[in-house]
């Protein structure tokens, strides 16, 4: 009894942390939100009562809130005490719309298929012969060090006056050519698919096409070349010649249809042009120019001209500054 | 309008990929503009939202001739240039006096704009109270009635999507400085901005004073324009990585144990694995039994007569 008595006498020198509040608030501690729904006092006889009542308000939510908070689980770090914030409820846009799924690599196939996972290899390694640590790749590596081959020794089954050097230097070539052809290729294979094409066959479709090209590149269009065993003889692709007479509608569909092209092409690259703006601001240039050529002698009025022209575009400008 | 940039090197690659749709996006940077007529009031609640806002937001000192409910092309550009969602644009004229417009961009495109007007305003440079640091994540408190409209729900998503700040799954206990206390009362909107102060209270929960930080800000809602449900439906679309997977099978009881369900194909008992027993290997009558026995009786009298 004498505790408890103690006890309440130490909890009442120091202010309430409770809240009591008729309709709960809801909290949506992803986003450290509180929602208080209690209807409030609307008569307010002045300003500053206005002012105290809404700090007191705001510190009676704001407390609840804060109970949840600390409520929550706590890890103690060197840097402080972090709590992990549940996942948030209410429902805000996104800024941008969902990214598109890439599709997989020949590589990321292979390796799902193993199950082959991505460990990350730290950048710096530590290396025993110089104990300290270098990169594990590129410039200032153990494997690159340039003063690893001043000495080649040459294997017994292999040429003597073959430059090693060289050789060194083509592998390396290689190796990066390589590369770069595997990147070619899963770049085709990804621009294929988004278009909806087997890349296999586009790839064997791009083939056909070089061979046949290469076929007709001789002086002759390819007419007196000696004929390889086994050489398929190419389709030839007929010219398909519509009626001159008779229903013309496919044919005025078709015109339409390519001049819509044509136009939507240049309404791509002209983009919304605002006539009036684009009217007034070549008024503005000429008058300019005619202001010039009459006040002046030709040549100042000219450069004059040349001048204003250049800072005639006052839209331009205002963009460049943001 | 902005020309496809093709990145030439590394750095332009990371500075776009930053910029690109992404799972997890970038917290929400705001731009400040004013426009072709502007009040000091307006100027000022616009700097002050500014470095509250500060480092996710861009301020605009010159003025631009924009009028959000009319014309959006010139808005559109500036989000796209600077890559910001969220725009507030602040006028003033004898029809629509301190005019402040909050809006929000989907792919550059405009989402929603709610127009406010300025009724009451101190700055937080005339309240010379202590502030809080720059870029911390602010505790909001909506009060009052905020369910009655439609229109009144958008508007308190839209001030939490303003306000929001960083992302964050874990938050440091020393790093919640600040609240934004955003009440609806008689047909205003009270924006008032406190430090939180923790004190001793005896118990693991601290005692919370709030001090008035500023700016003061009272608002009246006059036009707005809510989302489209259609581009409001593509803007809340969840992408799957993000989305709580649900574990199947997987049962606790009281004690704690984990219990899950095997499931196996049907098996034929006959074709079962097990031990051999070579007594067992093909089936016995009592007939050919007898016959073993007789035989292994004969053969075994004869060892014993020859031995």
């Amino acid at each position: 009894m004498d505790i408890t008595e103690q006890l309440e006498q130490a909890k009442a020198q120091f202010k309430p942390v409770t809240v009591d509040r008729l309709i709960p608030v809801d909290l949506d501690l992803g986003h450290l939100a509180v929602f208080d729904k209690n209807p409030l006092d609307t008569k307010q006889k002045s300003v500053k009562d206005l002012e105290d009542y809404l700090h007191s308000l705001a510190r009676d939510s704001a407390q609840l809130l804060y109970n949840a908070v600390f409520s929550l689980e706590t890890t103690a770090n060197e840097d402080g005490v972090f709590v992990d914030l549940p996942a948030p409820v209410t429902v805000l846009p996104r800024e941008k719309p969902l990214p598109k799924d890439k599709p997989m690599t020949k590589w990321e196939k292979f390796a799902k298929e193993k199950n082959i996972q991505n460990r990350k290899k730290s950048r710096m390694v530590f290396d025993e012969a110089t104990g300290e640590y270098r990169p594990r790749w590129g410039y200032g590596s153990a494997a690159n060090d340039p003063l690893n081959d001043w000495l080649i020794p040459v294997p017994s089954n292999a040429d003597p006056y073959e430059d090693m050097y060289a050789k060194k230097r083509e592998e390396k070539k290689e190796r990066v050519d390589k590369n770069r052809k595997q990147q070619l290729r899963n770049q085709g294979e990804a621009a294929a698919i988004e278009r909806g094409v087997d890349p296999r066959a586009a790839r064997k479709a791009e083939l056909e096409a070089k061979l046949r090209a290469s076929k007709k590149a001789t002086a002759s269009a390819g007419v007196f070349d000696r004929k390889l065993d086994g050489d398929v003889k190419p389709k030839g692709v007929k010219r398909q010649f519509a009626p001159t007479v008779g229903d013309t509608s496919a044919e005025r569909e078709s015109e339409k249809a390519m001049a819509a092209r044509v136009l939507k092409k240049q309404a791509a690259t002209m983009g919304d042009v605002n006539t009036k703006k684009a009217t007034h601001l070549m008024q503005q240039l000429e008058e300019r120019k005619n202001r010039a050529m009459n006040s002046r002698d030709g040549k100042k009025g000219a450069k004059r001209g040349a001048s204003s022209s250049g800072r005639g575009d006052k839209g331009a400008k205002k963009r460049k500054m943001k | 309008m902005l020309r496809k940039v093709k990145a030439k090197n590394a750095r332009t690659k990371r500075f776009l990929d930053n910029r690109a749709p992404k799972v997890v996006e970038n917290a929400k940077t705001s731009i400040m503009v004013r426009g072709s007529s502007s009040s000091a009031v307006v100027n000022q609640a616009l700097a002050d939202l500014y470095s509250i806002k500060k480092p996710n937001a861009v301020n605009f000192t010159k003025k631009n001739d924009v009028h959000p409910f009319e014309d959006t092309q010139k808005l559109e550009f500036y989000s796209q240039k600077n890559d910001a969602s969220l725009l507030l644009v602040g006028n003033h004229n004898k029809k629509r006096p301190h005019n402040l417009t909050l809006m929000r961009m989907f792919d550059y495109q405009v989402l929603d704009m709610y127009e406010f007007g300025i009724t009451q305003f101190v700055s937080l440079h005339d309240l010379n109270t202590p502030k809080c640091a720059v870029g911390m994540k602010p505790s909001l408190l909506f009060q009052g009635d905020w369910d009655s409209t439609p229109e009144l729900q958008n508007i308190q998503n839209a001030w939490l999507d303003f306000f929001q700040g960083e992302k964050v799954a874990t938050i440091n206990l020393a790093g919640l400085e600040y609240c934004i206390a955003i009440t609806h009362l008689n047909g205003t909107i009270h924006l008032r901005v406190y430090t939180a102060h923790l004190k001793k209270s005896g118990q693991k929960l601290p005692r919370i004073e709030l001090v008035e930080m500023g700016p003061r800000i009272d608002l009246t809602v006059r036009r707005t324009r809510p989302p489209v449900p259609e581009l409001w439906k593509a803007a809340t679309k969840m992408p799957k990585e993000l989305k709580p997977s649900k574990t199947k099978n997987i049962k606790t009881d009281v004690f704690g144990d984990k219990f899950g369900q095997l499931h196996m194909q049907k098996q034929d008992l006959a074709m079962l694995q097990t031990r051999k027993m070579k007594a067992l290997k093909r089936t016995r009558d009592p007939a050919e039994d007898a016959e073993d026995d007789d035989a292994a009786g004969a053969g075994s009298d004869v060892d014993m007569g020859e031995a």
